[in-house]
């Protein structure tokens, strides 16, 4: 029921009809009309009074009380527009990157992983993270009851998918027949694999994404049972699924396993996922699978390394668990951004009181109560922060998508990502949070320091030069100087990882990476699978490219340099390998077409090279393979077996080794890679078709003077009229060597905007403080002026004073970053985490920022006329 | 003289100004000074209503929704405010002049023998 508020309007319309009433009746007893009024006021009573408790009674008096207190602050802010500026900027700054980087944080690390049940969905992998072989899924998929929808996935194939329009590269994913039911994947339309489909020799079958199904096949239901090319065979399309699947890792197109259980191949290849059974828990779940796998071994011997063990983790974990410390860490570096921010909105707030005393001595003085005054001036400081709130969750958002246009592709759950993300209830939850504790900690502190003035001294004195003004100073300096200390924490971090990030690059790959265009393809599919024709495609493409113009060499290869993933076992017979392995070794292993060496410029260094035609199987090593095991002999001339043991798929004899070339580095931060390299034309096809899971590499050197990208689209015509080959990732191979290291180029991208942005504030701080430090100073300031002082002594002066604060600001930052950038120890590369050349230079450009920013105040300060400053009260 | 007779009127109890107010104004509507008189001169002026105590009385009870009020013009033509009893109100009335006479019965017991003695 609602009582419509009865206006005190009426209120005093009713009271001033009862006092002429009343007057009206004493006139009639004969009082004079003055006389009748004054009594007839006189019997009502405190008329104010009564106007005030109807007021009161009637109304909610916190919310009018808010309303004015906000109005009011809302008048004094807009008078003084700068300096509520400056704090809406950074509280903006610190607000907004905390606003997105726990927006991603939200998404990768907090929410459950979108699959019914996510939290009893465990993955089965070796120590290590790497996947298990074929044989050993099989074997407990036949052997365990125990899990429910056991299931064995290999992820990221990039398959061809063509007929129709241009081809396109798409990600496949070869999944058992479990998958869909243990990660909940429904069809919209279709149906998802059978049981004979998921069979060795089973039928070539497909289950498309929905968002490739509206993007390739414009969502028409005819889709099904119509037959596309995939990997170069025909494929028949049974199944769409729904597109709130979004699972990591992402996918367009599923195929079945068709796992054989009599297979023997040692790849270890497959992820595995199931989900718990209810009230088993990971332990038990862990010591069934470690049963099982014994069993296993005990059968099939080679399935599993002596030193290795089978996990079973939560499959939350192993999909964020790599990037959790690095995102850990981004969140904490943008906290002490946003404690900076705070530091520079209280000490703003902090000068303001300081200017106000007189004002809050008046309010004090015709009755505000205590709380009355903090609530008003806390009202002002709230008001700010949620301003700078509001700006900082849409600066937030447009931060999120800068975030994810700069992450590197892998990481995971990017797929999920809503596109507004800062409308997730958490993330501006989180915001809010922020911003009042933001509001209320840094308002609170100046508000009831300055609550209690002393009256008589505060009404009496001139208003810049109040008592309590002194001990305002001492808090704002000090807080500068934590300032400072934050900000050299940061900029010894993100120098930190510059200096690694030079340092990786700056290593010498062993090859030549100028002027060289790359491109990938994908020869994953049965439309591959001989070696015959990937060998034909490779003489035919590099013949074609070699005559554009513009191209002065072209070579095709299994991998990209510094992004070979395969690695192959290989035996030197007669050689004695080491205790518990069977093999001499397992090495990095390509196929690269002939002028491969040529094109990367890679130097031969005994023997020969890899001609068009060989007589027999041959293989090429690096120098490092030359060295570690053949360390007293020169390798050219030896025979060795690649991929032993694994089957006539892979090994069918002795390998001449014909040459060694100079070394390359596969991964920056180790050394010398051992790398075997063959022509494809001679490698078995089971070996074809494991190296061709991942994409293959199109490297092209262009004559100097010619930019790589020029010719990228010669290039790409020329794969298509060979085999109909899309192409993804066009890049020089310079951009390639910096995609090398995405991740942690990510991290220093990101730590270094922090320290700039903690550098500004940090610089904006003391500008501030010196700045009002000066105009506090202005009367001792002149009579320093009028009793000698020169412009210069008094610039030193100021600056001087700057200074000293801004050193016991260094030294507490350099005294934690000691400790801090511990943190940052596993990621830096030939760079101490207690690097002197950064623990110099930080500290130095920390003084000469606080200098410039302290240059202006002190310039004012010697400028000053002494008369002015004399008089000016 | 009002202000003469002052010191000689009861003062009245917060609670019981609603009910005498409630009680006045069954007999038809009536605006603030008519019932301030009205409760005077029944009660042969022993009872005085402080005209400020008269109004935030009269508002509370219109807030309950016990009496309802309208602006209307007075007998001498002036512009006031008229309240009128509500049927909850009656209800109220009812209650709170039972409660009262039972308080004041009981009270009257104890000191009505000390009357007999005294």
């Amino acid at each position: 029921m609602f009582w419509r508020r009865r206006k005190s309007s009426d209120f005093g319309a009713e009271i001033e009809a009862h006092i002429q009433h009343e007057s009206q009746r004493l006139r009639e007893q004969g009082i004079s009309e003055a006389e009748a009024r004054a009594a007839a006021r006189r019997a009502f009573g405190n008329l104010t009074r009564a106007q005030e408790n109807f007021y009161e009674g009637s109304h909610w008096m916190w919310w009018d009380h808010l309303v004015s207190d906000v109005r009011y602050a809302a008048r004094v802010l807009l008078k003084a527009p700068g300096p509520a500026l400056t704090v809406m900027v950074a509280l903006m700054l610190g607000i907004g990157a905390n606003s997105a980087i726990f927006a991603v944080i939200n998404t990768v690390l907090l929410h459950p992983l979108p699959y019914p049940h996510s939290d009893r969905i465990v993955n089965i992998a070796r120590s290590g993270g790497s996947g298990v072989t074929v044989p050993m899924f099989t074997y407990w998929e036949q052997n365990s009851g125990f899990f429910e929808d056991l299931a064995a996935y290999q992820p990221g194939i990039g398959m061809n998918l063509s007929g129709g329009d241009k081809p396109q590269l798409i990600n496949t994913m070869k999944t058992s027949r479990n998958y869909f039911r243990l990660f909940g994947a429904s069809p919209v339309i279709g149906r998802t694999f059978s049981v004979e489909e998921d069979q060795p020799g089973g039928p070539r079958v497909a289950v498309l994404s929905y968002s490739l199904w509206q993007r390739r096949f414009a969502g028409s239901p005819s889709i099904l049972d119509k037959w596309i090319t995939l990997g170069g065979a025909p494929c028949l399309v049974i199944g769409v699924l729904s597109p709130g699947f979004k699972p990591t890792p992402v996918a367009d197109v599923w195929v079945p396993l068709q796992a054989d259980p009599n297979s023997s191949d040692e790849a270890h290849v497959l992820a595995v996922g199931a989900r718990l059974p209810p009230n088993v828990t990971l332990a038990q779940a862990s010591s069934s699978v470690a049963v099982l796998v014994k069993r296993c071994v005990e059968t099939h011997p080679h399935q599993l390394g002596k030193d290795e063990r089978i996990q079973v983790t939560l499959m939350q974990q192993q999909v964020t668990g790599d990037v959790r410390p690095a995102l850990l860490l981004l969140m904490g570096a943008v906290g002490l951004v946003l404690l900076i921010a705070c530091a520079n909105v209280a000490n703003l707030l902090l000068a303001r009181s300081t200017g106000r005393q007189k004002e809050i001595a008046i309010r004090a003085a015709i009755g505000a109560g205590r709380g009355r005054i903090v609530r008003q001036l806390l009202t002002e400081s709230l008001l700010l922060a949620f301003a700078g709130g509001a700006l900082g969750l849409m600066m937030g958002s447009w931060g999120v998508r800068m975030l994810l246009a700069l992450t590197p592709g892998d990481l995971p759950r990017i797929q999920e990502m809503s596109p507004f993300p800062t409308l997730d209830p958490w993330v501006s939850g989180f915001a809010v949070l922020l911003t009042v504790v933001t509001g209320v900690v840094f308002g609170l502190f100046p508000a009831v320091q300055s609550s209690q003035p002393e009256l008589v001294s505060s009404l009496k004195e001139s208003s810049s030069r109040g008592g309590a003004g002194l001990q305002h100073n001492r808090m704002r300096s000090a807080l500068v100087t934590a300032e400072i200390a934050i900000a050299v924490v940061l900029s010894c971090g993100a120098t930190l990882l510059i200096r690694s990030f030079a340092a990786m690059h700056a290593t010498n790959l062993g090859f030549d990476p100028q002027n060289l265009l790359t491109l990938q393809v994908s020869l994953a599919g049965p439309g591959y699978s001989r070696s015959a024709e990937v060998d034909r495609i490779a003489r035919e493409f590099v013949e074609r490219a070699e005559h554009i113009p513009g191209v002065e060499s072209a070579a095709m290869a299994s991998a990209l340099p510094l992004w070979g993933r395969q690695d192959m076992l290989f035996d030197i017979p007669g050689h004695t390998p080491l205790e518990g392995f069977r093999f001499t070794g397992d090495v990095q292993w390509r196929f690269v077409s002939p002028h491969y060496f040529d094109v990367l410029r890679i130097p031969l260094i005994s023997g020969r090279l890899l001609r068009e035609q060989e007589s027999g199987r041959t293989v090429v090593i690096s120098q490092a393979m030359a060295r570690k095991f053949w360390p007293n002999r020169d390798p050219v001339g030896q025979t060795i077996l690649i991929g032993p043991g694994l089957g006539a798929g892979f090994d069918q004899g002795p390998v001449e080794v014909v040459g060694v070339v100079g070394d390359v580095r596969e991964r920056l931060e180790f050394g010398p890679t051992p790398i075997m390299y063959e022509s494809p034309y001679e490698i078995p096809d089971g070996a074809m078709a494991l190296v061709n899971r991942t994409l293959d590499a199109i490297l092209i050197r262009t004559i100097p003077g010619v930019a790589p990208v020029a010719v990228s689209e010669a290039v790409k015509q020329a794969l298509i009229a060979i085999a109909n080959l899309p192409v993804t990732n066009v890049r020089t191979m310079e951009q390639v060597s910096l995609d090398s290291t995405a991740r942690q180029n990510f991290n220093l991208l990101l730590l270094s905007l922090f320290a700039t942005i903690a550098l500004l504030l940090a610089a904006v701080g003391i500008y501030g403080v010196m700045s009002y430090s000066v105009e506090q100073r202005t009367h001792e300031l002149g009579v320093r002026a009028a009793l000698g002082a020169t412009p210069g002594e008094t610039l030193w002066l100021v600056l001087a004073q700057a200074f000293r604060m801004t050193v016991v600001g260094v030294a507490l930052g350099v005294a934690a970053s000691f400790g801090l950038t511990r943190l940052l120890a596993g990621q830096l590369f030939r760079v101490k985490s207690s690097d002197a050349l950064t623990f110099t230079a930080v500290p130095v450009v920390l003084v000469a920022v606080a200098l410039a920013a302290a240059w202006i105040p002190a310039l004012r300060a010697s400028r000053l006329d002494p008369m002015m400053a004399l008089r000016n009260e | 003289m009002p202000t003469q007779d002052d010191k000689d009127r009861l003062e009245l109890l917060q609670g019981t100004l609603d009910l005498l107010i409630l009680r006045t104004v069954i007999f038809g509507p009536q605006h603030g000074q008519g019932i301030a008189r009205a409760i005077q001169q029944t009660s042969e002026e022993e009872l005085f209503v402080e005209h400020g105590a008269l109004y935030p009385a009269l508002q509370r009870l219109e807030e309950r929704r016990w009496i309802a009020a309208k602006w209307g013009t007075s007998s001498n033509n002036r512009k006031a405010r008229f309240y009128s009893l509500t049927a909850a109100g009656r209800k109220q009335l009812v209650k709170e002049t039972t409660k009262w006479k039972r308080l004041t019965t009981a009270i009257g017991r104890i000191l009505g023998s000390e009357a007999k003695e005294g």
